[in-house]
């Protein structure tokens, strides 16, 4: 089971493939880096710190954020990214559970019309 | 849920494949080594051992309809926008493989025709007629296929928590 992780090259032992081998986007950067927040800011609160002190999102213009492919601009994304920014705010403005729990709807609700495949690892963002 | 790999052993290393895996996040070149071989693993590096095809694939799913396998096949199709899930064929079954937590990704293009052995969970899923209009629209298919598609679909599934390509 051991593989090597940007280590240097070597003769022996697997190759693993960095986790996107593929071309990325802006927007799907910027998904990942909101994704691992949301890591972050629930394991926080869940844990042993018990809070959201010091807890804020990154404040992406999701608009202008350039897509992997452009099928994934559905229909109403634009007020979708719109609607999702603004829950962004409201947690940085005040950070606490119902806000935290507003940012995962507002992925959800996206989500699920544009690009359906992230949906069970977003669920496992949620708050029990 | 059956398994097949034993329990705490197989766990264990699919925990430290993801973690493994996850922490290329940002790599941009796959690590070299064993360029020999002609594997490339992605997710996590899997044993290639004790594998099944699609009808062990199935007997695995009659107890309790989800099972702890590796399976092994050839690439059909891969998601060309993102590589996030791929068709693995093995007689007269296609297996829909999808990636743990969305968490790994194959090539979006020139697997069709190898190859692979996927280690994670198998299970029957019914695919709506959403979710298949998607994975059309994923796989590069006409409009007039798309919008063909009117019913729902029960499909042989598999969530991989590591998959190895063979060139």
């Amino acid at each position: 089971m051991l593989a090597r992780c940007g280590t240097s090259p070597s003769s022996a032992g697997p190759r693993l493939a960095p986790t996107q081998p593929n071309r990325t986007s802006p927007l799907a950067e910027s998904m990942r880096h909101l994704d691992a927040e949301l890591v972050g800011f629930r394991t926080q609160f869940l844990g042993q710190v018990g809070d959201w002190d010091g807890a804020a999102f990154t404040e992406f213009d999701l608009n202008d954020l350039a897509p992997t492919d452009s099928s994934m601009l559905v229909d109403g994304y634009q007020a979708l990214a719109i609607a999702f920014e603004k829950r962004i705010l409201e947690f940085n403005d005040h950070p606490n559970s119902e806000a935290y729990s507003s940012v995962v709807s507002g992925c959800i609700s996206c989500h699920q019309k544009a690009c359906p495949g992230p949906l069970e690892r977003i669920a496992k963002r949620e708050l029990p | 849920m059956m398994n097949v790999l034993g329990n705490g052993p197989f766990w264990a290393a699919v925990a430290i494949g993801i973690v493994t895996g996850l922490g290329c996040a940002g790599s941009s070149a796959p690590i070299e080594g064993g360029a020999e071989s002609g594997q490339m693993f992605y997710g996590s590096v899997i044993d290639l051992d004790e594998t099944v095809d699609a009808q062990g694939l199935r007997s695995a799913l009659e107890n309790e309809g989800r099972a702890a396998v590796r399976f092994e096949g050839e690439i059909t199709a891969t998601c060309a926008k993102k590589g996030c899930w791929m068709d693995v064929a093995s007689g007269e079954d296609t297996v829909f493989v999808r990636f743990l937590d969305y968490g790994f990704f194959v090539p979006t293009e020139g697997a069709e025709g190898k190859r692979t052995v996927v280690e994670g969970e198998a299970f029957f899923d019914t695919l709506t007629v959403d979710m298949l209009r998607h994975y059309a629209e994923d796989a590069g298919e006409s409009e007039a296929y798309i919008a063909s598609i009117s019913e729902p679909e029960l499909q042989l599934a598999f969530t991989a928590t590591g998959v190895m390509i063979e060139d």
